[in-house]
């Protein structure tokens, strides 16, 4: 079990390492934060975009840049963003930039929130869901859960927020981050970031998890309900059934664990999706994750603060891949063994 | 296999799975809705009954409901007509989605069909590539190239960026089923006759894999048309009268009346602005799941589960 973690944290660091280079190296070479300070013609610009260029060595090779980043990275984190706040003779930074790593740990926890109740969910209600279609496979609410399903599955999860949102604030609202509206008085449900204390964190999370969640059910609950159906043939279902065993018990102990397996694996390869999903989620009701960053970096071409997000979103993915993978080594003592 | 009686004598795989197929109204309704609206999309510029983006400036102010004259599906509030809006952002959004799984599917049937068939450091270093791009949601980096370009990125921009992202769900698939026919007798047979690796993989395994291979390419139809969709409804552009999307005009119905509109106006009363973007969006997503389901059972029948 050890070697196996081990292992599976090797490849997460790797992975995020690949990550940062390619994203490093792409927003690098095409994105230059200090192009602003070229639009005014006079000498004293010109000054001060080759000292900015200079301070966050904006003109040396890209690959002795990310090394640098990287350096920095073990030094003091993401770092700040680039400062053009320049001025006097000769020209030096007024301010500094803004740190960026406090204000992304913030809201990839919002996220990684966001990411983990969902999952719960979808792991709870696909295994309720799908047993219980699996036990009444071809009764009519079978059929119906099924369509319920399906139509889960094909309406995108902007949609489905989008669609909650309206339902909390009113029909003549517009609900993206940027030009929020409040919410109608005396609404259970709010919109924007959790504040602080459970109360709270549930009167602004519940609509997103459950939006995020949704369409995961959909696709999972039919992933769990064939399984279960494989399950329930086999002859270790039998011999449960046939030493006496309550039917409850063998639905939920026997067949439905080692239906389990195949749902948390298929759930931890899909992850990076999630979370693409929950970046929508976030979008819609404006909860405060990664979404509000990537759309508040609109216009601001700064290439550390784009790396920085796209390695905090793919290491929010690699975290949870973790998590998913020792979550079906713990079920399924094949595979610890086979590590 | 779980080949019926009926199917077999001499007919031709291909024969049996579009029998199959057919057996199943929902695939084969499924498949027309999926092709009339990419025909629909294909043909917009010569369906749409005026060019995309013109205003009405009689209208401004005042958006007309469906079916009034001139104009089937009435205008938006910008006083554009919105059929032609919904026939190019139709356009747009199969487009896209026929260029990223045409290059997804090419892009991951190669580096499946290679890392499954040779194995060894090939493979593992392609499943970790493949972990690592699959570690990246595509919908950031699609809300990054839009943020890169600064104005609306054309379907074929979107498509080839999807394309880039979206391969590893084929290559997974590939890679497995690649893995697994490399043992079987006739690869062998192949093998003892003289054939080169090259024509064994492309003349006797991949053709056994293409039932996986068409199932996967719907599946990563359905995934662009979502993200396509949800960038263009966050990284939601104004300026986007030439180039509407299906997630614009979602983002268009919610944002568009409060901001340009000087009475109020409830989405009750611009209900067209909504509704036919959406349902169009929802239907299109619909049947292609339904259909990658038909496909998977017709042409994978020894996968296929019971329902």
């Amino acid at each position: 079990m050890i070697l196996f973690v081990v292992r599976r944290l090797l490849l997460a660091i790797s992975t995020i390492l690949a990550v940062s280079f390619g994203a490093f190296v792409a927003f690098g070479t095409s994105f230059d934060p200090s192009g602003p300070l070229a639009a005014s013609p006079d000498a004293a610009a010109h000054r001060a975009r080759e000292l900015v260029q200079a301070h966050y060595h904006l003109t040396d090779p890209i690959l002795s840049r990310y090394v640098r980043w990287l350096g920095g990275f073990f030094d003091h984190g993401f770092g700040t963003t680039v400062s053009l706040n320049v001025g006097g003779s000769p020209p030096r930074f007024i301010t500094e930039g803004d740190p960026i790593g406090p204000q992304l740990m913030h809201a990839a926890g919002i996220s990684a929130q966001l990411v983990g109740a969902a999952l719960v969910l979808v792991l709870l209600g696909s295994a309720l869901i799908g047993t219980f279609s699996a036990q009444r496979h071809r009764y009519r609410s079978d059929v119906g859960v099924r369509v319920f399903a399906y139509l889960g599955a094909a309406v995108p999860t902007f949609l489905i927020g989008d669609l909650l949102a309206r339902a909390i604030v009113g029909n003549s609202v517009t609900v993206t981050a940027g030009t929020r509206q409040f919410p109608a008085a005396g609404s259970v449900f709010l919109l924007g970031p959790p504040t602080g204390g459970a109360v709270d964190w549930l009167r602004h999370m519940t609509l997103p998890v459950i939006a995020l969640a949704i369409g995961l059910v959909g696709v999972y609950s039919r992933y769990v309900r064939s399984s279960m159906l494989v399950a329930l043939d086999q002859p270790y279902v039998m011999t449960a059934r046939a030493k006496g065993l309550p039917e409850r018990r063998v639905l939920y102990r026997h067949a439905l664990r080692n239906s389990l397996i195949p749902l948390t694996s298929a759930l931890t390869l899909e992850i990076g999706a999630v979370i693409g999903a929950s970046i929508a989620v976030d979008g819609v009701f404006a909860t405060g994750g990664l979404a509000s960053m990537f759309l508040e970096a609109v216009g601001r071409s700064d290439p550390f603060e784009m790396t920085a997000l796209v390695v905090t979103t793919a290491g929010l993915v690699c975290v949870f891949m973790f998590v998913g993978d020792v979550l079906v080594a713990l079920l399924d003592p094949r595979i610890r063994a086979a590590a | 296999m779980g080949s019926r009686a009926e199917d077999t004598g001499r007919r031709g795989p291909w024969r049996q799975a579009a029998r199959r197929f057919g057996r199943r109204p929902e695939g084969v309704v499924a498949l027309a809705v999926v092709l009339l609206l990419f025909v629909i999309g294909l043909l917009a510029p010569l369906l749409a009954p005026y060019t995309v983006g013109r205003l009405f400036i009689e209208l401004i102010q005042t958006p007309k409901p469906p079916l009034t004259p001139h104009h089937p599906l009435g205008t938006d509030v910008l006083s554009r007509d919105f059929a032609t809006q919904m026939l190019y952002a139709i356009r747009q959004t199969t487009s896209s989605a026929f260029i990223c799984a045409a290059g997804a599917t090419a892009i991951g049937v190669a580096i499946g069909a290679i890392a499954g068939y040779f194995g060894g450091w090939f493979g593992e270093l392609s499943t970790w590539a493949t972990g690592v791009v699959a570690s990246v949601p595509a919908l950031v980096v699609l809300i990054i190239v839009s943020i890169w370009s600064r104005f609306p990125v054309s379907p074929i921009g979107y498509g080839l960026w999807l394309m880039v992202l979206l391969w590893t769900g084929v290559a997974r698939v590939v890679g497995s089923t690649v893995a697994s026919l490399r043992k079987r007798e006739y690869v062998e047979a192949a093998r003892a006759a003289g054939a080169s690796n090259l024509r064994i993989l492309t003349r006797h395994v991949l053709p056994n894999t293409s039932g996986e291979i068409i199932v996967a390419a719907t599946a990563v139809i359905g995934q662009s048309i979502v993200i396509v969709a949800t960038a263009d409804y966050l990284y939601y552009a104004y300026n986007q009268a030439e180039k509407p999307t299906l997630g614009g005009l979602v983002s268009d119905a919610t944002h568009s009346a409060s901001l340009v509109l000087t009475h109020s106006a409830s989405l009750g009363d611009l209900w067209w602005l909504y509704v036919f973007p959406t349902v169009t969006l929802v239907l299109l997503l619909l049947a292609v799941s339904v259909l990658g389901d038909a496909l998977a059972e017709a042409l994978i029948p020894q996968r296929a589960t019971r329902s």
